[in-house]
């Protein structure tokens, strides 16, 4: 009830102080075509990579990679937030 | 106290004199120097427990249909061969009765005393009764002896076997069973038993019953308990874990604001989004080199200076293509190349993140 209470007046002082903004949307048109630029840069690209490198497993190890900057990253964080505490000693 | 109970009611005719008797040892009491008119009616009285220097008492009631009979009682003891009796010298009747009224019971008591009259052992004595009439015309009438009984009145035994019955029964009343007299008593005892075992049950049932009552109201107490913990455990989940699926309507309330309100710049994450997610799961399966055409629009014309190009190499899928084999040792190289260099990618990270090793260990 209270994280309900707490989200909801967030959201609703989010509503409320940004109730002015009114940035229109793109045209679907546009959107479409973006879209179709997208997919076609993907599919092209994919199979030109897949003449040289298997684009399966290359997107795998890509993502464990990407998995692994993340951790570090969240680590290097924490570390540098325990850092600012001097009762914790870590230098 | 009365050792034995002979119950004689018997008839005799006058005029018939019985003058010899044989006892149940053999010996045989003839009686001589009697008158031959009299009438001798004789039984035999056996007991076990014969006591010479007892004195007993011997009754018995008479009864005769004329007047004036006379009645004498002898007793002799089986085992005298020479007894006393009417003739012989120191003989002598017990009792003598003389009726004065006919059709009257007349009862008679005598007392004798065995070692006064008998000095020998014994076990039976008989009893012989004498009648005599001063009329012949009354010869014919008929005399009737009953309630022949014999009481030993110095059996002490009796008197210790009579306490012995009263504490008997006193015992047997007390603590229950079958006395000496054969009477089956419940017991003081077991009386008071069954009185504490009814009590007993009953505190017994009693007791179960506010133990049931207490068991229930525990489990009444313990259950509301439970109830009530589980109201506040989910009272207090409530306080922070909101309902099931309201961060999604709240995510799709906050989306669809996001899309009213921002537009274009909202627009930019969601294609973001989207070409993550189609980078991830795109499928190649047309390996080729694709050149796009190169087109444009100017005043409502299109314009295309070149085609598209497509530059097909679906050979590396062709197992009959000389080159296929080279192209899959190609392949498998790549592949491992791929991996040793996460490989040294993971360790590199290591070194950077908590430091040592050196560039050779890439």
């Amino acid at each position: 009830m209270i994280i309900e209470a707490l989200v909801t007046a967030i959201l609703n002082l989010i509503y409320t102080v940004l109730d002015f903004v009114e940035i229109p949307q793109l045209q679907q048109s546009i959107v479409n075509d973006v879209n179709t630029t997208i997919d076609n840069i993907l599919g092209w690209s994919s199979n030109l990579i897949d003449i040289f490198l298997d684009y399966n497993i290359a997107i795998i190890l890509v993502g464990i990679i990407l998995i692994v900057e993340v951790i570090v990253e969240i680590y290097f964080f924490v570390l540098w937030v325990l850092k600012k505490i001097p009762v914790v000693g870590i230098e | 106290m009365t050792t034995s109970d002979w119950v004689w009611d018997s008839t005799y005719q006058l005029g018939t004199p019985t003058i010899s008797y044989t006892a149940a040892n053999g010996n045989i009491f003839s009686f001589s120097n009697v008158n031959s008119g009299n009438l001798w009616a004789m039984r035999e009285v056996s007991l076990s427990d014969f006591n010479p220097d007892h004195n007993y008492q011997l009754s018995f009631s008479c009864y005769g249909s004329f007047n004036k009979t006379n009645c004498r009682v002898w007793v002799f003891f089986a085992n005298d061969t020479t007894p006393a009796y009417p003739g012989n010298s120191g003989a002598y009747p017990l009792v003598n009765i003389t009726f004065s009224n006919d059709s009257q019971w007349h009862v008679a008591n005598l007392k004798f005393k065995p070692s006064q009259m008998y000095s020998g052992a014994f076990q039976s004595f008989i009893v012989a009764f004498e009648f005599t009439t001063d009329s012949s015309s009354n010869i014919n009438s008929s005399i009737r002896i009953k309630d022949l009984t014999l009481i030993d009145q110095d059996d002490d035994s009796g008197l210790l076997d009579s306490i012995l019955d009263w504490l008997s029964r006193i015992y047997h009343s007390i603590v229950g069973g079958t006395d000496t007299e054969g009477v089956n008593h419940t017991g003081l005892v077991q009386g008071i038993a069954n009185a504490l075992t009814v009590v007993k049950t009953a505190i017994t049932d009693k007791l179960e019953a506010v133990k049931t009552t207490l068991k229930n109201s525990i489990d009444n107490i313990q259950g509301w308990l439970v109830s009530l913990g589980e109201s506040i455990k989910d009272g207090f989940f409530a306080l922070f874990v909101p309902e099931d699926g309201f961060f999604e309507d709240t995510f799709d309330d906050l989306d669809d604001w996001c899309t009213e309100h921002f537009g274009v710049l909202y627009q930019a994450p969601q294609i973001m989004i989207q070409f993550i997610r189609k980078l991830t799961t795109i499928n190649p399966t047309h390996p080729s080199i694709t050149i796009p055409p190169i087109q444009f629009n100017f005043q409502g014309q299109t314009w295309t200076l070149t085609d598209q190009l497509v530059v097909d190499f679906s050979w590396v899928n062709d197992n009959s293509h000389p080159l296929y084999n080279y192209y899959r040792v190609y392949r498998g190289f790549t592949i491992v190349i791929m991996f040793f260099g996460l490989g040294a990618y993971l360790v590199n990270t290591y070194h950077r993140v908590f430091g040592g090793g050196s560039t050779d260990d890439n």
